[in-house]
């Protein structure tokens, strides 16, 4: 007897613990239509990126920092923050998936963030000194910009149902079919898609997560990252580290390159070398409907 | 309601993954638990040792001593994810990008870490035994590596069974932090999950449970073994050979 009041107490003070604190008042942001407009807002992004550098630009909103973006989107999902800083893939990926949430189209330098090419592109990056830089900046520029557009739009209608085998070929693709100089070895988190993602089979050409079993990365990291492969005559390999270790990776010589939509920023700069981006895009907010 | 088929739906699409999470949580805290035990009782039996009277015998049992010392402190001292991320980077850089394979990495974190628990339980474990017991069997004869073999260490095992088992059930729960370096761990496979679904809440309480099934476990086993060391509660001491009723009759307290 004793015992089931004990339960039932202890129960009770656990509901009364979750439900006590209440909840957060929130700020309706679905108006917003400059960044200016999301003061008082709490507004988040993903630890050691430029997103998160970016939300200082906005006056009077709570900055917040979560290590993935799976954290992010459960955070506003939960109602814990109001928005979080993302790039334009990112955004119809994640609200192609869920029908709650919309995202902000601010446009860089205008109505949106300040933010140079640099900082919004993604580039593949080598070690310091590496001669590789040149050479794939040539295998690059092959790539117009039309293709570059398109083969997002692929990627992020292939990542909201990777598994199944799509009947449309990539746009990208490499007519070098011979591998013969060797293994082109690259680090990404495979948890950022559209950029590159984790699955759980090699449906549309996913690569192989070396070390894993029977998972697999996809994304648009990973259709550049076997174009270039492809146009230097090498293998691929995909290597899964956290975002934090990406760039000890490369220069420890464990990887060749970073291929994980990582922006060229200057603190980067200086660890490693960035070729030139292989993607532009827009800083948007992803927020609830 | 929709958070339980959700959950359920986790386990029917992912078990394989599940599975072989739970397979390498098991491994890396089973063999990191008992190499871990192996390092402590060494390094128990080295740091309980009697001085030597040779000098230089002497001398070196203090610098072993010294480096044990230091060893416990580090490791004791230092979280185990930060140890796993210095190690792999660090041997990384140190090797010109040559990685340790993840698993074998894995379990050396895991049994340098726990050895250095166990050395201070092994330890406690020796003092615990009754200084009589050592000086009984130095004055039948034994030297000092019989007297710890036969007599002390026997005793050690059955007192630190519990610390075993508690030492145990916190590895299969730390080895969740290896998933800092990519070791396929449970917990690693749940990231693995989430990220694939979105679905945060639903894949923790799934492999929650499965920590929780392998944890109890592992204790009702513990206990059991705690259980068949100790031997029967009922026993007859035996009493003089010319009076059979002298013999005292020891029942378990109903």
């Amino acid at each position: 007897m004793r015992r089931i009041v004990s339960i039932v107490l202890a129960a009770a003070i656990l509901c009364l613990a979750l439900t006590a604190c209440g909840s957060r008042q929130k700020t309706d942001l679905s108006k917003a239509t400059t960044i200016a407009d999301l003061k008082g807002a709490v507004i988040a992004g993903q630890a050691g990126t430029f997103h998160l550098d970016v939300i200082d630009q906005i006056e009077g909103v709570e900055k917040k920092s979560y290590p993935d973006f799976t954290d992010l989107l459960n955070a506003l999902k939960s109602g814990a923050i109001d928005g979080y800083v993302a790039e334009e893939p990112t955004a119809l990926e994640v609200c192609g998936k869920d029908d709650t949430l919309t995202y902000l189209p601010f446009v860089n330098n205008d109505t949106g963030f300040t933010a140079t090419d640099a900082e919004t592109g993604i580039a593949v990056a080598f070690q310091t000194g590496s001669s590789m830089v040149a050479t794939v900046n040539d295998i690059l520029a092959t790539i117009p910009t039309e293709t570059r557009q398109e083969l997002m739009a692929q990627m992020v209608s292939l990542s909201a149902d990777p598994d199944t085998q799509s009947s449309d070929a990539i746009v990208l693709q490499s007519s070098n079919t011979d591998t013969s100089n060797g293994v082109f070895r690259i680090a990404m988190e495979c948890a950022y898609a559209p950029f590159n993602w984790t699955q759980t089979t090699d449906a549309n050409g996913a690569v192989p997560i070396s070390g894993k079993d029977n998972l697999y990365a996809s994304g648009y990291d990973v259709r550049v990252a076997k174009y270039i492969a492809a146009e230097l005559g090498m293998s691929l390999e995909v290597y899964s580290y956290e975002w934090d270790s990406l760039i000890a990776a490369v220069q420890s010589g464990a990887v060749d390159a970073i291929i994980a939509g990582m922006s060229p920023t200057a603190e980067r700069e200086e660890q490693v070398d960035f070729t030139d981006c292989y993607y532009n895009s827009n800083l948007v907010v992803i927020i609830k409907k | 309601m929709e958070f339980i088929r959700e959950v359920l739906g986790i386990i029917s699409q992912y078990y394989s993954y599940l599975l072989s999470g739970v397979g390498y949580t098991m491994l890396i805290a089973l063999i990191g638990t008992a190499a871990g035990f192996l390092i402590g009782l060494l390094t128990g039996v080295i740091r309980t040792a009697p001085k030597s009277k040779n000098a230089v015998l002497c001398a070196l049992h203090k610098i072993v001593n010294a480096i044990i010392a230091v060893y416990i402190e580090v490791f004791r001292g230092t979280p185990m994810m930060v140890q796993a991320m210095v190690i792999y980077w660090g041997y990384a850089f140190l090797n010109d990008g040559a990685t340790l394979p993840l698993i074998p990495a894995g379990l050396f974190i895991v049994s340098i870490n726990t050895g250095a628990y166990m050395a201070e339980i092994v330890r406690g474990g020796i003092i615990s035994v009754d200084r009589g017991q050592l000086e009984g069997a130095y004055s039948v004869g034994m030297t000092h590596a019989q007297a710890m073999v036969k007599v002390v260490i026997p005793q050690v095992l059955q007192n630190i069974l519990p610390s075993i088992s508690n030492e145990f059930v916190i590895n299969i729960k730390d080895t969740s932090v290896l998933n800092v370096i990519g070791v396929t761990e449970l917990y690693y496979m749940a990231g693995v999950i989430k990220r694939i679904n979105l679905q945060t809440f639903q894949v923790y309480t799934v492999i929650c449970i499965l920590y929780f099934i392998l944890t109890f476990t592992v204790t009702r086993l513990l206990r059991l073994a705690e259980k068949k060391l100790a031997g029967s509660d009922n026993y007859t001491i035996c009493g003089s050979g010319s009076d059979s009723q002298a013999e005292i009759h020891i029942r378990e307290a109903q």
